[in-house]
Formats: C-alpha cells, structure tokens, sequence
C-alpha cells in the first residue's frame, strides 16, 4: 500500500473525498444570487477548513499527531480500520443498491418476492422451500398492510406502468 | 382550574372512550414501529372512520394513537437500529448497541419507563401553562428560533466527545445538504439540477430510515451472526432491570422530559431536536461522555423522556392557533376540523374539556404502551438473535417500503438507500451520525429564521440582542460552549492520558 | 312492450302467430337497446376512485376532501369507494402533474387551488395546463382581507398608505410561490401601498401568527383565518377584498374604490384529467353538485365554518379562465416582487 507522509494512501479517503465533494458544492453555490448562497458559503468554506484539518491529522507529521491528540482523540486507531472497503462490503452495498433498481425498474411487489428469495437462499445459504417461505410470508405482509389496510398503490416500477 | 383537569379525566372513563383508546393505542404501536409509518399516517387513515363519531371519542382515539406510536418506534430503534419514527433515531444511538451486547430487554424496559415518565411531565406541563399558551407561542419568532437552532446545533456539536473534528464535519456535511430545495425566503432552487423532488429539500424520514435501518443492516450483512452475539444475556431479559435503571437516573428523566416539554411547544422544531438535544445534553452533563454510543443506558432513558414530553406540549401551538407543530399534529388538526373543533384563540375556552380530555388520553395511552412494552420485552429482545441473513432482506424490504409508503414517492427508496450508504460509510471510517441528523433538522430553519429576522429586524442584527428570549438563549449558548470546553480541555488530557495506558 | 305490440294487442283480434313473431322482432332489439343503454350508464363508476389532494394531510384542503367524500360516494351510480389520496410535494404541483397525467376514466379526480396552480404553471416548468382539465366544480372559494395586530395602531388602510410614505409596510406571507405572497403584492399594489414582504414562513397560520407577533405591519390572508383570529382577539380586520364587505367598520374593495380587489380569491375546484368523456364528467359533477346540498355536508360547512358557496363544471371552467387571465396580467408584478 502506498504510503505518502507517513501513513497509506487509503487512509486519507474519507477526508479527500469530502474535500471534493465541498469543492463541487462551492462552485454551484457560487452561481446562485448572493443572498441565495450565504449560508451554504459560509458553511462549505467552514467545511473545507474542517477537512484539510482532518486531512492533516491522518499524516504522521508532528502536526498530524498533536491533532489528533486534541481532536479526535477516541476515534478508533485500531489498524485496518481506515482501509478500503473490503468484498465483503461492496457486495452488501450491490445487494440494497440491486433492491433500489428492482423496486424502480419492475415495482415493489414483484422486487420484495425475489429480492429476499435470492438474498435467503444465495447469501443466506437456506433451502429452496425455506427461502420461498421467508419470501412468500414478507411480501404477503406488505400486500397486506400497504396495500389493503393502508390502501396505498405499491409502485409498479418503470417498465410496470408503460 | 382542577374542576375542568378532573371533567377530562371523568369524560374519558367511560367504556366506550376506553376501547376506542386502546384501539388506539394497539395501531398507534404498530405504526410507530414501522418505519416510515408513523402517527400522521396512522390518524390520517383512521380520519374518516372518526366521521360518525362523538368528537370525544374521535379525541380518546387520537390520543391512543399519538400516545403509542413512540413506544412503537422505540423498539425498532432499539432491535434493529430501525427507527420506526424519526424522534427515535436518537435511541437508535444507544439502544442498538445494548441490543447487541444482549440487553434488548433492559434498553426497552427502560424506554418504556422513560417514555411513561416523560408522557406524565409532559402532561402536567401542558395542563399548567394551557391557560397562557398563546402568549408562550407568541414569544417565539424567527430571531428566537435562529438562536435555538443555533443552540441546537451547538449542543450537539460538542456532544461528540472525543471525535469533536469529526462531529463538526459531519455537522457540516448535514449543514450543506440542509440547503438542498426550494429557498422559501428569496424564492429559487439550490442544489436541485432541475430534480422536482428534491424541490422540498432533502426528505427527512426517508433520510433518516437510511441513515441508521438501512446503513445497519448494510454493516450487519458484512459482519455476519445476528444483532446480538450474546444469547446468554438475552435469555435473561428482565422487565424489572430497565424499570430500575431509569428511576435510578431520574434526573436524566427529568432533565429529558423538560427538554421535550420545552422544545415540543415550539412550532416546527418537533421531537427530532427534542430527543437529539435530551440526547446531547445528557452527554455533557455525564462524567463519562465517551461511553455514549456504546451503549449507556442513559443515552436511551434522555431521548424517550424527551419524546413523550413533547407529545403533549406539541398540542399547544396547534391548540392555540391551530400551527401544527409537525405532520403528526396537522393530520390531529384535520380531525378537529372535522368534529367542528376550530382550533384558534377560541378554542382553548370553547371546548376546554375536550382538550383536557385529550391530554390524559394521550397520557394514559402512554402509560398503557409502555406497560405493554415492558410486557413483551423477553419475546421481542429474541429478534436481536435471528441470524440476519435473514433478518436483513426482510428489514430492508420492509423498511423500503415503509420509506415509499410515507408520500408514495419512488424517489424516497433511492434517497433512503443513498443514505444508507453513506450512513455505513460514516460507520465505517468513524465519523459520528448524531451531528448530521441534528443538522439535517436544524439547517434549513436557522437559514430561513435568520433571513426573516433580519428583515424583520429591517437589516439590523440588533434584532438578535433586544429581545428577552433571544437574549437568554445567547446566554446559554455562550455558557454552553464556554463550561464545557474548559472541562473537556482538561477531561481530554485525562483520558488521552488513560487511553495511552488503558487500550483495549 | 313496444309500441308494435301495443297497437296489436287494441285490435280486437287476438294476435296471429306473425304478429308474435313481429312482436318478437321488435321487441327484441328494443330490450337489446336498453339493456346496453343502462349497461353503459352502470359501468360508470366500476373501480375505486382516487381523489387527489395535491398537499398533505391535516390541511384545508385535505379537510374538504375528507369530509365530501363519504359523502359523495352516495350519489355515485354504483357503490364504489372515494379514496382520499394525498401527493404532496412541489407546493401541489406534484399532484396536478399526477392527476393531469391519469387516464381520463373518471377513476381519478383531484382538488385544485386557484390561483395557487396557476401561479405555479405560471412560473414555467409545472407540468400541466389548467384550460385542458375536465372541470366538475367547485366547493366555494374564500375572499382575502387585511388583518393587523389587536393592538396595532394602524387602523385602516388609509393608514397603512401614509405610513408607507414614510417606510415600506412589512407584510408577513409565505414562499414567492404561495398564493399568500400574490393576493399580499396584488393587494399592496392595487391599493397603493409601498410594502416589502417577510417571506419564508412555512404553512398557512405561520405568517398570519407572525403578524400577530409583531413581525410585520400587517398580513394578507383568507377571511375565515382573519375572523378567526379576531374572534379571539388577536387579529382586527381592516378591509376585505369582497366587493361588499362582510365586516362592518372594515373596508371593501367597493369603498376603496378597487373593484379589481375582489378577483383576488383562494378558489377551491375539483377537475379531472383532460379528455374525461362528457358522460362520466356529467355523472361525476351530478354527483358533487349533489353532495354540497346534501345535510351532513351543510351540517359540517356551518360547525367549520366554512362558507360552501358551490359552483357548476361550468362555472368552474369559467372561473379558471377568468383567473388565468386575471394573474397573466399581474405576471410582471408577482416576477418582480
């Protein structure tokens, strides 16, 4: 892992994606009337201060160090715990975000059926007839709640509505 | 005064406004623990079966409902990190993590304590300044509000011992996102790129259901096991240790339930910032702030008190003059409406019973949920053993949902699932989640109050300093902000001292 | 029995066997016709219909829904349910925008407030376009009027002019895109004050209790929320925009000389999708006409004080033409203000 003042590459993630995240927010703001943008100058200014501090204190420069004595002296130190996201959690992350696309593209009553079918029986490694169980029973609870007792329309995605 | 007090109470046992409570109270519970759902849809769906009844019967139900649904929502919270309404994301902070060390059972007896006690306060609050409601809505106006916010933002901010740099980063980042939507004072859209839904801003439930259901269940399908490892500790769930743990804390209690009380009457700030504020405030006032977040007892009792003291204390503005303090109280108002209750300067003399009915209504469906909560407690803790391969599709399902079910917007399930990543991710590098929801709530107000106050103020910022209120609330901040910093100075050294000699 | 039959039966012979078969003959068709007649009035409603308040529920609007719609639900041809629907976002513009976008069946039906969406669609980008709904009435509409603390010195609109010679009159009102914010600038104008609006407030009493507080001068707001407030003496009320006023000691735009004054109203219609056929629009505002006449509807209107001034389908396309054009020409005022 490369390492640059002191500590690895990764680490510096959270903070430098904020930082790029706050640039792009003051550069739209700046575009807005000046009453308009204000507050959310003055904050993103604020923010970009508070971030490059947070950058510093991830070096191992004596800046660094004493930083993170006084500010964030708690935050976990435990090896590892700043490195990248592992597999294991982008895998999890592509499960909710397949969800979102199931629900959207053919609508909720027929993702909440397949969803948790798959999520049981491949990642959850149960049997057929158990995952089918699982899925039949939560879909049949929310057609039942949503659906009749609160008479909400589920939405029926995208390629559902034509 | 105590005749009218002793008329509501009177006019409320009688069977039939007894049954209509509970019944109430049971869908007041159901809704509150699923997320999404809440009061405001709750009586929204029971509004037109009020139509053929006696305005105070539809009072005894109403307040059933809205009396229930905290403790509902306190048990996902603390289950499932899932906050069946947004008030109890701030039991989520320390009720999810004592679910996980196998005590479900005592975080939820002593929610349901907190919240019995917190709904008493509350009421007696609400029946003591009924009489001069109008002029306590009167005092607050937007100079008085920035300053609250300002407060609130303030509290919280601090309240992240140990990872201050962190917390204002955060607070930042809620801060920035705040700002999305339509500007209600200068009029124009920021931030939107042209998406109608996020004319209103960034959506607060949907947001909220991300931030903590869906970013949990994100860690826990990467850790693996079930929510709790500890299937000992959960076998030995008692209802009488949760009961004790909260009067062995009363001054949390209290310090919560006033808080509720005094932030519940304030138009438009609602329970979010009562229970995150009893939240922050209990976590300075502790001799060790850095046990919050890891499951400290305390950090459940402050926010539940707060909650059910706001319920009662909510319906003032909205008795008085018909303000809803939030969607919860604007769907009550429409029941009103319909029984022929305007509400409005009149109504407090014109129908005084009734509303003292409905206080002890709420209060009583309080009591009751809460005893119910305590009831359940062993079979409900047992959830935090199911193995979450299959407990985190049927959550996530479920609380999708209930995310789309709130507006029947789509776009809500894509909002909730984008927080819930970045609500993992805040996890996962460490970076507090109190602080952005506080903001989330806070920001857009404190911009538009201050706005308005200054033209109000015709440009002056004397504004802020002439008013009594505002000047008591920049007395608090400064105090606030000044104690404690001189403490944590020396408490920091302590424990960074400590820490080096104590690790883990 | 058709008319053939008729006529053969008058006869005093008895009917031959061709007369039956003729009978039949045209009987038959007739018995076809009617049942498919009847037929067609009976498929109308054949589902739940899904009434459509574009703002959240606890709401006037909501309110007025809820409480016609059980109601209305008895003047139906077949025994449907009218499910009250709120689509709430964009100030409303959400659930016109669903509701222009429905298919023209008669199962969907939504409650509109005029000027409010027209000040949206105004404004570019709403989506819809109010001439084409299928009107089907109305349920009344409220007039504005000008309120100012109880203990306010001001004491009538000359006031409010001289004061503003001096300094602009502070109005409390809701966002640039509330219908508040047009009757507060459209009045200002009309009457000849300089006012500078305190915008931002959230909801409909917000800004009216700013005035009470003493955030602004004064407040422009319905008349229901004006007599309201004074009843409990919070608010006084100076003028009404009604052509003859209602309040006495209060001016009207007759005596104020704006007759223009009294196009400044909140009107509350109820419109399906364009394209809805004349048939089901006419079973449907039947219904509605029906329904604001009917008890338990005046009973409630009176206890909500709600004034249920109720107009036909035409009435209601008239009236939006009316305000289409009245706020076209305020356009360059409200842009801006």
């Amino acid at each position: 892992m490369k390492r640059l003042l002191g500590t690895d590459v990764a680490t510096y993630g959270p903070p430098a994606f904020l930082f790029v995240f706050t640039v792009a927010y003051l550069i739209v703001a700046y575009g807005y009337s000046p009453a308009s943008r204000a507050f959310p100058v003055i904050v993103a200014w604020s923010m970009i201060v508070l971030v490059t501090i947070d950058l510093i204190s991830r070096t191992q420069t004596r800046a660094g160090r004493a930083l993170t004595r006084w500010l964030i002296p708690t935050a976990a130190t435990t090896a590892g715990h700043d490195n990248p996201l592992s597999r294991v959690e982008i895998i999890a992350v592509s499960w909710v975000a397949a969800l979102v696309a199931a629900m959207a593209l053919i609508g909720i009553l027929y993702a909440i059926p397949l969803f948790v079918f798959a999520s049981v029986r491949w990642r959850g490694q149960r049997s057929y007839a158990a995952s089918l169980a699982i899925a039949s029973i939560t879909t049949l609870l929310v057609w039942l709640l949503f659906t009749r007792v609160l008479r909400i329309e589920l939405y029926s995605g995208l390629l559902g509505s034509g | 005064m105590l005749d009218v007090w002793l008329g509501g109470i009177q006019s409320l046992l009688q069977v039939r406004e007894l049954m209509f409570l509970a019944l109430g109270m049971a869908i007041g519970l159901m809704f509150g623990a699923i997320p999404g759902l809440g009061g405001a849809t709750a009586l929204a769906l029971l509004m037109p079966l009020t139509y053929g009844l006696e305005p105070f019967t539809a009072l005894a139900l109403s307040g059933g409902v809205m009396g229930a649904v905290p403790m509902g929502g306190s048990i996902t919270a603390i289950l499932l990190n899932t906050p069946g309404t947004a008030p109890n994301a701030a039991t989520c902070l320390d009720g999810y993590p004592l679910a996980q060390q196998g005590k479900a059972g005592l975080a939820i007896g002593a929610a349901a304590s907190a919240n019995a006690i917190g709904g008493i306060i509350g009421t007696l609050s609400v029946l003591a300044v009924l009489p001069i409601a109008k002029d306590l809505v009167l005092l607050f106006g937007p100079p008085e509000f920035f300053l609250l916010a300002t407060f609130g933002l303030v509290t919280t901010a601090t309240a992240s011992r140990g990872k201050v740099l962190r917390g204002l980063i955060s607070g930042g980042l809620g801060l920035m996102i705040s700002f999305i939507g339509y500007n209600e004072v200068m009029g124009g859209e920021r931030f939107t790129f042209g998406v109608d839904y996020l004319w209103d801003g960034v959506h607060l439930v949907p947001a909220l259901i991300g931030l903590f259901a869906v970013a949990e269940m994100i860690n826990l399908s990467v850790r693996g096991g079930a929510v709790s490892s500890n299937a000992g500790a959960v076998k030995i769930t008692s209802m009488a240790g949760g009961l004790l743990e909260t009067f062995k804390h009363w001054p949390t209690v209290l310090r919560g339930s006033l808080v509720g009380t005094v932030v519940g009457a304030i138009p438009g700030v609602g329970g979010v910032v009562a229970a995150f504020l009893s939240y922050s405030m209990t976590v300075q006032a502790s001799r060790n702030p850095e046990s919050f977040g890891k499951g400290n007892i305390q950090g459940v009792i402050a926010p539940e008190a707060a909650i059910n003291a706001k319920d009662g204390s909510a319906l003032i503005p909205t008795l008085a003059f018909g303000i809803p303090g939030g969607a919860e109280m604007a769907v009550f108002l429409g029941i009103l409406v319909l029984h022929g209750m305007q509400p409005g300067p009149m109504m407090l003399s014109q129908h005084q019973t009734e509303i003292y009915g409905l206080v002890w209504a709420l209060t009583l469906s309080c009591i009751l949920a809460s005893f119910i909560g305590l009831l359940f407690v062993r079979p409900l803790a047992m959830i935090t053993l199911v193995d979450s391969k299959i407990l985190v599709p049927i959550v996530l399902c479920v609380a999708m949902v209930g995310s789309y079910a709130i507006d029947t917007n789509i776009e809500n399930v894509v909002l909730t699932a984008a927080f819930g990543i970045l609500g993992y991710l805040m996890i996962r590098f460490d970076y507090p989640r109190l602080t952005v929801v506080i903001a989330l709530v806070l920001g857009a107000t404190a911009e538009r109050s201050f706005h308005q106050s200054l033209m109000i103020g015709d440009g002056h910022y004397s504004v802020f300093f002439t008013r009594t209120i505002c000047q008591i609330l920049i007395a608090c901040i400064v105090a606030w902000l000044t104690w404690p910093l001189l403490g944590g100075f020396f408490r920091t050294r302590k424990s960074v001292v400590l820490g080096r000699e104590g690790r883990r | 029995m058709g008319p053939g039959e008729r006529r053969h039966h008058a006869r005093k012979n008895a009917p031959t066997r061709r007369d039956l078969i003729a009978a039949v003959g045209l009987a038959a068709p007739a018995l076809l016709l009617s049942r498919t007649a009847s037929a067609a009035q009976e498929d109308f409603p054949a589902k739940d219909i899904t009434f459509i308040i574009p703002y959240s529920a606890g709401g006037g609007f909501d309110n007025y829904v809820r409480a016609i719609a059980p109601v209305m639900e008895k003047y139906l041809p077949n025994k449907v349910s009218i499910v009250p629907t709120n689509v709430a976002s964009g100030n409303g513009s959400r659930g016109i925008n669903q509701l222009y976008r429905a298919k023209p069946d008669g199962a969907t039906i939504g409650i509109f407030n005029i000027p409010g969406m027209f000040i949206l669609q105004q404004e570019g980008g709403a989506g819809y376009d109010l001439a084409k709904f299928t009107w089907l009435g109305g349920m009344g509409h409220d007039n504005y009027g000008i309120g100012v603390a109880w203990g306010s010195p001001i004491k009538s609109v000359a006031d409010l002019r001289t004061l503003s010679q001096t300094r602009p009159v502070k109005f409390t009102t809701t966002g640039p895109e509330g219908t508040a914010y047009a009757a507060t600038l459209i009045g200002a104008e009309l009457l000849g004050i300089k006012a500078q609006l305190i915008t931002g407030y959230k909801g409909s009493s917000d800004y009216v209790v700013g005035a009470i507080r003493g955030d602004g001068d004064a407040v422009v707001t319905t008349l229901p929320i004006l007599r309201r407030m004074r009843e409990g003496q919070a608010l006084r009320i100076l003028a009404t925009f009604e052509s003859h006023g209602s309040e006495k000691d209060a001016g009207d735009a007759t005596t104020l000389g704006q007759p223009e004054l009294g196009q400044i109203v909140l009107e509350r219609l109820i419109g399906a999708p364009p394209g809805v056929p004349t048939r089901i629009q006419a079973i449907l505002a039947d219904a509605l006409a029906k329904t604001m006449t009917d008890p338990q509807v005046v009973a409630w209107a009176q206890t909500a004080g709600v004034d249920l001034k109720t107009e036909t389908a035409d009435e209601a396309a008239r009236i939006v033409r009316d305000q289409a054009a009245f706020f076209t020409k305020w356009k360059k005022v409200l842009i801006a203000g």
